[in-house]
């Protein structure tokens, strides 16, 4: 009798766990699909869209993960779209129907968006209760995690994705590149506390750290070739456009810098923390702040075009089009700026916080909001 | 900023859990029926009443502007409007039922986690509403952030980080370190009392405040100030707070810890190169309680001081004798006791509330019943001449005499939150209002010929706006002009005894010392400092032109210190330069813009749910069992509701038949407390009176309470009760039917005060007459009679001789049995063993104390364990019903520990006293159980 009962409760345990998880196995892939493979659509991190799209969003569908996600974005991967959780999981959702097709769990938290490189995950896992996170190579075709390896520290900070490998850049300032099948090719500490996602053109790797310097390192070696104080604290992200980047640091100050030449270009006083990643078009840099205010500064003299008080709190990297600015706020809102005349032409209320940084693919935007959410939205475009 | 105002809740923390149970309790008295305003603004409602709408408009604009600031800092934004409840003064917040507790003096406000209200008492100080504001609205970010954090990683919710944590970033986000704070600190770490990172966690009170601020700023220098808002942002990660804050910190807890003590150590041991400590340079004369507001008067050729305190528990006015050549420490007696009757309900202790005039007319503040009242008790006749009681000032400090009597000026605060200046005149008994404004006036005295007033204002305008500087009132032409305008705080001006100096307190170096100014020569081009004490000077009194007592701060303790000034060298004090070409005459605070009316509203009841909690039970004998309870209350606390249903059917077909629901509802919101309800109760019983008498009984009625206090220590209580009462024995087919009508009138007293195990001293009674009569079939008619006295004799400051008388009897028709046994009455009996229809106890128990603190060391942890008392005690008592039976008792000795302040822990050991108080039982009996002291 004990030996049948415990049969049946393995039957049970079995059938339990197999209904509670859903193994991401993506089969009949192509490695050549097109998508949205990183944050910031490339390496210099430029949410721009040379489209001319109306203000009037549609709402396509709304779908859940279990946890909230940090100010990053969703991915996409041919019909395919991928979204990481602060607790521990990465989802697979069809993008046109938002219906979830499964989903990997880990123990902790993935604060970084995953970058995609045909047909895998790359990834970092915050691990609960260690002082360390793994870096995780993960195939998605059949469901298997390939390599790891143990960082020490957190990831917060967006991850690279090079022609010849993934640039990790942690919460401590240690950065690290891994080759395309998940192996440790160099590391470089700064020692210096980095809340600030690299950019890269392929040749050096940017970013910023609480000191106010920018560190500038070889992409092929791991050396530093540049490490000055810039700015107050730097904690925005930084966009990258050929030789210049931009940033904002902590008392409000937005940079244009010049990495080739070393010298700041102009900058301009917003008046409060940036946070969130500049972007920028052809003649301007949109920029908002934590006290709720957005910024558009004329990229070549850094004056001021206009400045729009959302009344919110702005730690969320907009999409720019041509048309419109689609900047999420921490007060339940979407804003849809006129970018040429700094005026709010549509203001959509959400139930909850909007989080996570839009993005635009084949005629879709999508956002995300607290609690998980995922909106998708049909974009209509502009006669 | 009135900054004594906001110090030291941890002197009062006991008071706090004297809000007793059982039938005893002092009351929290709503003197004041407000009517509630709401002004809504962008993020906030704030909740004001009656003639507070200007301070209101000031306190909403600090709110707003702290919203902007914090949501910034903490990289996060409140969706829902923060609800701000003000009150126009601290004795207006203690009659808040937003909490149901009683609120100590020191209490400067409180963030109610349960329903995300700020409860805010404007303390006449818009430097400090701000401070206050602010630190609140801190803790709603950093909880509503750390909520946040935890839900979006999916991890359980409830945990905080510790309170050293919480209330050291309320502080240090809230404003820059004050004099307040570095004093507090200094004292700290130079006297030995700093409290280790390691120990933080177990330690209360203001420290955990000030050492919380302090190791925030150590992480902004050290690690970086971005790391403060990481530690909350990384909370999700460790369970062990100390995890996260290693993590965070990149280094381990002990190197932390040490270096944070490193760094303290190094900033605050250089102060002993040029200042000094009070037990150095002064003889301290006192070493009881917390003593403050010295008085010296030459009674006779007797030089004594007069003093408040609260060296016997309660806070009162002292007298002792002036002899600074004692070795020993001189007894100080006791004037006025408080906190015992309702004229003297509570002292001020922290604020300038008493003074002496040079014709032995002592007057002291109190607070009674709804407002302060200034007492004038003569030291000659030894009793109180006059109390003065005025209609529209809540609060009221500093009184000063003038050189003659006929003139008592003192500041006070109006219903519009205002704090001002007011001359009473002994001779024509009028009271004229000098000030009328927002700017805080305190301190006041007179100049010898009584023309002017000197007094110390954040009036200061222009170059050092809100310092806290001297201003000079000219009575005869109602002109105010600066005596004093320099870049610090100055408080407490008295005159040397010939009126050539005017000297005060200041706290231009760090903290308050000891200043002069030449008042020969008006204005005076410059202010003189006299003492470097390392910590703050309090107040202080002339004994001579050359002596001084003070009341000063040092080892975490107010005492008094016997200073000799001739002892200094003044050529070496520093001397500020007054700017008064900076000065200005006035300043305006900014309001918030409320551009609609409609955000202008009436408060009407807002109610939310409280606590909703529901329970499935099922067990072999009665079967499954369900039930829940629902608690209503308005944003206010005012008005409650309390809903309850459950059912005990065993089977579908009885579900009707044992349906149990009540609704009762209680309004707090006038000084009459009341509070009615329905009941149907159904189901099978037990009557402990008869031993193995099982029914089923179904009642069903209404009831109303009325609950009316006289003062904080007494109240009436009236109650009637209509119960329709069916009672079925369970086996038998007897019935019983009755329409019960119930009444019953108590008074209550109680005065008493607490320590960790129980009361330590005063008094508390109840007594109750009721009439329980069947009005349709007259199956039951009885009455009940209930005497219960309680009185603690202090022996020392922590032992007392407690006294207990008690009789009980319920006499009639089917008249309720009583029952004693156990912990809380004759020891060493079976709980409930002793019933009967009349009862009697007594008992006699001599409370001391016995360990202070110990320590369990396990290889991997520790445990504390803190004020272990002992107590020895003889019980004796008897029940019966129509014949007396016999006398029990007890003897024995008892060990008490308080857990967690939140419930005494009892063991017993004895021997019964049996047959008729005829004979010890032969063995020793042990009786452990929970439970306070009676």
């Amino acid at each position: 009798m004990g030996f049948l009962r415990k049969i049946f409760l393995h039957i049970i345990s079995i059938a339990l766990l197999y209904s509670c998880s859903q193994p991401i196995i993506l089969k009949n892939m192509s490695a050549e699909d097109d998508g949205y493979f990183i944050f910031g659509k490339s390496n210099v991190r430029n949410n721009f869209e040379n489209i001319s799209i109306t203000e009037y969003l549609q709402p396509l569908w709304v779908s859940e993960t279990s946890g909230s996600q940090a100010n990053n974005s969703v991915l996409i991967y041919g019909k395919y779209l991928f979204a990481a959780d602060l607790s521990g999981r990465i989802y697979v959702f069809d993008r046109n129907e938002g219906k979830q097709l499964g989903y990997e769990k880990f123990p902790g938290a993935i604060s970084a968006n995953p970058v995609i490189y045909k047909l895998k995950l790359f990834f970092v896992v915050n691990e609960r209760e260690e002082k360390y996170s793994t870096f995780i190579h993960f195939d998605f075709v059949n469901g298997k995690i390939l390599s790891e390896d143990l960082i020490t520290g957190s990831v917060t900070n967006e991850l690279l994705l090079l022609d010849d490998g993934i640039v990790v850049v942690t919460d401590s300032g240690e950065i690290i590149k891994y080759n395309l099948v998940g192996t440790r090719l160099w590391s470089t500490k700064t020692k210096t506390t980095t809340q600030s996602s690299p950019v890269s053109d392929g040749k050096v790797i940017v970013f910023g750290n609480q000191l106010g310097e920018i560190v500038i390192v070889d992409c092929n070696d791991g050396t530093i070739k540049y490490k000055e104080k810039i700015a107050d604290p730097i904690e925005s992200g930084i966009s990258m456009e050929s030789d210049t980047i931009y940033f904002g640091d902590r008392t409000g100050k937005i940079y244009s810098f010049d990495i080739d030449k070393k010298k700041i270009n102009w900058e301009y006083n917003t008046g409060s923390n940036i946070k969130s990643m500049p972007v920028f078009d052809a003649n301007n840099v949109i920029v908002g702040n934590l006290a709720g205010k957005v910024f558009s500064i004329d990229k070549s003299s850094g004056e001021k075009n206009w400045m729009i008080n959302t009344q919110g709190v702005i730690n969320t990297t907009p999409l720019l089009t041509n048309s419109y600015l689609y900047q999420p706020d921490l007060n339940k809102k979407v804003h849809v700026i006129n970018k040429s005349l700094g005026e709010i032409v549509k203001t959509y209320d959400f139930e909850r916080r909007l989080k996570l940084m839009p993005i635009y693919y084949d005629g879709i935007i999508y956002l995300g909001s607290d609690k998980g959410e995922i909106h998708a939205f049909q974009t209509f475009k502009m006669n | 900023m009135n900054w004594r105002k906001y110090f030291l809740l941890v002197i009062f923390i006991p008071q706090i859990i004297s809000a007793q149970y059982y039938f005893f309790g002092r009351n929290k008295v709503q003197y004041e029926k407000f009517n509630w305003k709401v002004l809504k603004t962008e993020h906030f409602n704030i909740y004001y009443y009656d003639d507070f709408v200007d301070i209101a408009e000031i306190g909403a604009n600090f709110a707003e502007d702290a919203y902007q600031e914090l949501k910034v800092k903490f990289n996060h934004y409140i969706n829902n409007r923060i609800p701000l409840i003000f009150y126009n003064t601290h004795i207006h917040f203690q009659q808040t039922n937003t909490t149901p507790g009683f609120i100590p003096e020191g209490v400067g406000g409180f963030f109610e986690f349960m329903k995300g209200r700020v409860v805010i008492p404007y303390l006449g100080n818009l430097d400090g509403f701000k401070h206050v504001i602010r630190h609140e609205l801190v803790h709603v970010f950093m909880t509503s952030k750390i909520y946040n954090v935890l839900t979006d990683h999916r991890i359980d919710t409830g945990r905080m980080p510790p309170l050293w944590f919480t209330e050291g970033l309320a502080e240090y986000w809230s404003f820059d370190w004050d004099t307040q704070s570095e004093m507090v600190m200094r004292d700290l770490v130079l006297n030995g009392n700093f409290v280790r990172l390691s120990d933080l966690d177990a330690v209360y009170g203001y420290v955990i405040y000030k050492e919380g601020q302090k190791f925030l700023e150590f992480v902004s220098e050290k690690y970086g100030q971005e790391k403060i808002l990481m530690i909350m942002e990384n909370f999700w990660r460790f369970v062990s707070f100390k995890d996260n804050l290693a993590f965070t910190l990149g280094d381990d807890f002990q190197s932390i810890d040490n270096y944070w003590h490193y760094w303290l150590q190094q900033n605050y041991f250089p102060l002993y190169e040029k200042n000094y400590p009070h037990f150095v340079m002064s003889k301290k004369i006192t070493n009881q309680g917390f003593n403050f507001d010295p008085a010296y008067y030459d009674n006779n050729g007797t030089k004594e001081i007069y003093f408040l305190g609260n060296q016997s528990g309660y806070s009162s006015v002292f007298k002792m004798q002036y002899d600074p050549e004692s070795e020993d420490f001189v007894k100080p007696e006791i004037i006025i006791e408080g906190e015992k009757e309702a004229d003297y309900e509570s002292f001020h202790l922290m604020e300038n509330s008493m003074d002496l005039s040079k014709t032995g007319l002592l007057a002291f503040i109190t607070k009674s019943l709804g407002s302060d009242v200034i007492h004038i008790y003569s030291i000659k006749e030894e009793e109180i001449l006059e109390t003065l009681r005025f209609d529209d000032l809540i609060t009221i400090e500093a009184p000063c005499f003038s050189g003659d009597c006929n003139l008592l000026v003192f500041s006070a605060t109006d219903r519009k939150g205002f704090s001002d200046l007011y001359i009473y005149n002994f001779v024509d008994l009028e009271l004229t209002r000098l000030t009328n404004d927002y700017y805080e006036e305190k301190d006041p005295v007179f100049n010898e010929d009584k023309t002017k007033i000197i007094f110390s204002s954040d009036r200061t305008a222009g170059i050092y706006q809100q310092k806290f500087n001297l201003f000079s009132y000219n009575i005869n032409l109602h002109i105010i002009s600066y005596l004093t305008n320099v870049d610090a705080n100055i408080s407490t001006p008295k005159f040397s005894p010939d009126y050539k100096e005017l000297y005060f307190t200041c706290d231009y170096n760090g903290t308050y010392n000891i200043w002069k100014m030449d008042y020969e020569q008006i204005p005076s081009k410059t202010i003189t400092q006299l003492t470097n004490f390392v910590t703050s000077v309090y107040g202080f009194t002339f004994i001579d032109s050359n002596t001084l007592v003070t009341s000063a701060f040092e080892k975490f303790s107010f005492q008094f210190y016997n200073l000799q000034l001739n002892g200094y060298d003044t050529d070496t004090s520093i001397t500020l330069t007054n700017n008064f070409i900076e000065g200005r005459s006035r300043w305006d605070a900014k309001k918030i813009y409320i551009p609609s009316e409609k955000d202008r509203l009436v408060y009407e009841h807002e109610y939310a749910l409280d606590y909703a909690v529901g329970q499935l039970i099922t067990d072999p004998v009665y079967g499954t069992r369900g039930g829940a309870l629902f608690t209503l209350s308005d944003l206010l606390g005012d008005e409650r509701y309390l809903f309850y249903i459950y059912n005990t059917a065993e089977v579908q077909s009885e579900i009707l038949k044992y349906f149990n629901v009540a609704l009762t509802r209680i309004s707090l919101k006038e000084r009459s407390n009341y509070g009615y309800g329905i009941f149907n109760y159904a189901g099978r019983r037990y009557d402990i009176r008869e031993s193995d008498e099982f029914f089923y009984e179904r009642v069903y009625g209404g009831f109303f309470e009325l609950y009316y206090p006289f003062s904080s220590f007494q109240r009436l209580e009236a109650g009637v009760s209509v119960a329709n009462s069916d009672k079925e024995l369970v086996g038998e087919l007897i019935t019983r039917k009755s329409l019960l009508v119930s009444n019953s009138l108590s008074f209550v007293h109680d005065n008493s005060i607490w320590t960790a195990t129980g009361p330590i001293d005063g008094s508390r009674f109840r007594v109750l007459l009721g009439y329980t009569s069947d009005i349709k079939f007259s199956n039951v008619n009885y009455y009940s009679f209930i005497a219960d006295y309680r009185k603690y004799f202090r022996l020392g400051l922590r032992s007392a001789l407690a006294v207990r008388s008690a009789f009980f009897v319920n006499h009639g028709k089917e008249a309720r049995r009583y029952f004693a046994g156990g912990s809380w009455d004759l020891r060493g009996w079976p709980r409930w063993s002793i019933r009967g229809e009349k009862l009697w106890l007594s008992s006699v128990e001599l409370r001391f104390p016995l360990i202070d603190q110990f320590n369990i060391n396990f290889p991997f942890f520790g445990i504390g364990f803190f004020n272990l008392r002992g107590a020895m005690y003889f019980d004796a008592g008897s029940a019966w019903d129509e014949n007396y039976k016999e006398t029990l008792g007890s003897v024995g000795f008892g060990l008490r520990i308080n857990l967690f302040n939140a419930i005494a822990l009892r063991y017993d050991i004895g021997k019964k006293i049996e047959k008729n108080f005829t004979e010890f039982q032969p063995k020793l009996f042990y009786q452990f159980f929970f439970g306070w002291d009676f």
